[in-house]
């Protein structure tokens, strides 16, 4: 990542993910609109490493995923972990993916993302004894129905940066 | 976008290696405290994301604060004329409770009992909630930099709220009574039957860990912390019994409890650090 070839764009993007997956919403707020938020580093993350391969590092992502756990109160490197597969994958793939449609990307997002509740469910359950249940589809669920607005306003807002 | 190829042939190494890492954090966390200093340090270091994180409901209460002054003058008035009288009820009723606590304490010292010693309190305010439904945990703006310490109660103006599991530096990691993996000691106020209130992971729930159905509880029992495990402090109100179920099927009471913290609304609350074991024995 270098930061003065556009790098920085994509450190703003995860800098700003990170609030958004911890917001607290005033009190009258009706329960279901917590519900409605996706995993926004991982689509952040997936962004890039699909658009810009060459600018999301692993080992940096890994440590985003940490900082993420804290922040969320779960165990230490879930989070690093899968959003290290996320880049895996986006490395791996990124030249098909790229072809793909936002729907068609929309159902990997959807998978990634549910592989990420299953091993946050999964590592819950083996640290902290918290029983999985099915809730943990709806974050997933919620990151593919996201993805093809959050995709389309980030090309937007970053069509005019210089990558050099 | 030489690099590029460079890095994908050693990017599965890579994968491995950060996976293998991953996997010994979580064993090391879920078998040792070893990771709590890391914790720490990150918690401390990510504060400004929790600052941000507040914005949106910082603004939303300024925006209404904003509007109630504009609006309503009267009503304001009102309010605070309605506080005032609060207040010097409240005192009236604290100076009471003052010379009580010191009769309580003689007459403790009478029976040959040790006299309880108040815990110092310290306000704090909720900066994040932890948004995973399945974790009942928020984000409080005092930290170890303020004196709060892993293991100490939180209450709030109703009843017992949670306790302290992490510190930062300037924040501190609450655990809330309704979250699956905790559990109260309290006692029924009537008749001072002792249970544990445990949560199931909703917001207005507590299950009492089974009860036998000869147990005298009953709708509308009040329940107060029993101080039994010397993590809470004696005597802050846990709920109210909602329910009492005697299946003929089941061997034990199913009792539901409605905490009575306003767990999901309330903004600021109070961490009671324990007196020191010296005094309690």
């Amino acid at each position: 990542m270098n930061p003065f070839r556009g790098g920085w764009v994509v450190f703003l993007t995860l800098l700003l993910a990170l609030p958004l997956s911890v917001t607290d919403f005033p009190f009258d707020t009706p329960g279901w609109v917590a519900l409605l938020r996706p995993e926004w580093v991982l689509l952040a993350v997936f962004y890039w490493g699909v658009e810009r391969p060459d600018r999301v590092p692993m080992i940096f992502v890994w440590f985003v995923g940490l900082v993420l756990d804290v922040l969320q109160g779960g165990p230490l490197g879930v989070n690093g972990l899968c959003l290290a597969a996320v880049v895996f994958v986006a490395w791996s793939y990124y030249e098909r993916l790229r072809m793909y449609s936002r729907l068609q990307q929309a159902v990997v997002v959807f998978l990634l993302a549910l592989g990420l509740g299953c091993a946050k469910g999964g590592a819950a359950a083996l640290a902290q004894d918290t029983p999985m249940s099915v809730t943990l589809v709806v974050p997933a669920v919620m990151t593919m129905v996201w993805w093809p607005l959050v995709a389309e306003l980030v090309q937007r807002c970053t069509r005019r940066v210089a990558w050099g | 976008m030489k690099g590029l190829f460079a890095r994908e042939s050693t990017a599965g190494y890579l994968l491995a290696g950060l996976a293998t890492l991953s996997v010994l954090l979580v064993f090391v966390e879920a078998n040792t405290r070893l990771l709590a200093p890391v914790r720490s340090v990150v918690g401390t270091v990510a504060t400004p994301v929790y600052m941000i994180a507040n914005v949106p409901t910082s603004v939303w209460d300024g925006g209404s604060w904003f509007v109630d002054v504009v609006s309503d003058r009267v009503g304001m008035r009102e309010q605070i004329t309605r506080l005032e009288k609060q207040v010097a009820e409240l005192s009236a009723v604290s100076q009471q409770f003052l010379a009580l606590r010191e009769e309580n304490n003689r007459l403790r010292e009478l029976l040959g009992s040790s006299a309880r010693v108040p815990g110092e309190k310290l306000i704090a305010e909720l900066v994040a909630v932890v948004p995973d439904p399945q974790k009942h945990r928020i984000v409080i703006d005092k930290g170890a930099a303020d004196g709060v310490a892993v293991g100490e109660a939180v209450i709030d103006t109703r009843g017992l709220f949670g306790q302290v599991v992490e510190t930062a530096r300037t924040t501190s990691v609450v655990l809330l009574i309704t979250d699956t993996t905790h559990a109260v000691p309290a006692e029924v106020v009537r008749n001072n039957i002792r249970v544990i209130a445990a949560g199931v992971g909703k917001s207005d729930v507590l299950e009492l860990d089974p009860v036998p159905k000869s147990a005298d509880i009953r709708e509308g029992d009040l329940l107060n912390s029993s101080g039994l495990g010397g993590r809470f402090p004696q005597g802050y109100p846990v709920g109210t019994v909602t329910s009492v179920e005697k299946l003929r099927t089941a061997p034990y009471a199913q009792v539901e409890v409605k905490p009575a913290a306003d767990l999901d609304r309330s903004r600021y609350v109070l961490v009671v650090s324990q007196p020191s074991a010296r005094q309690v024995q």
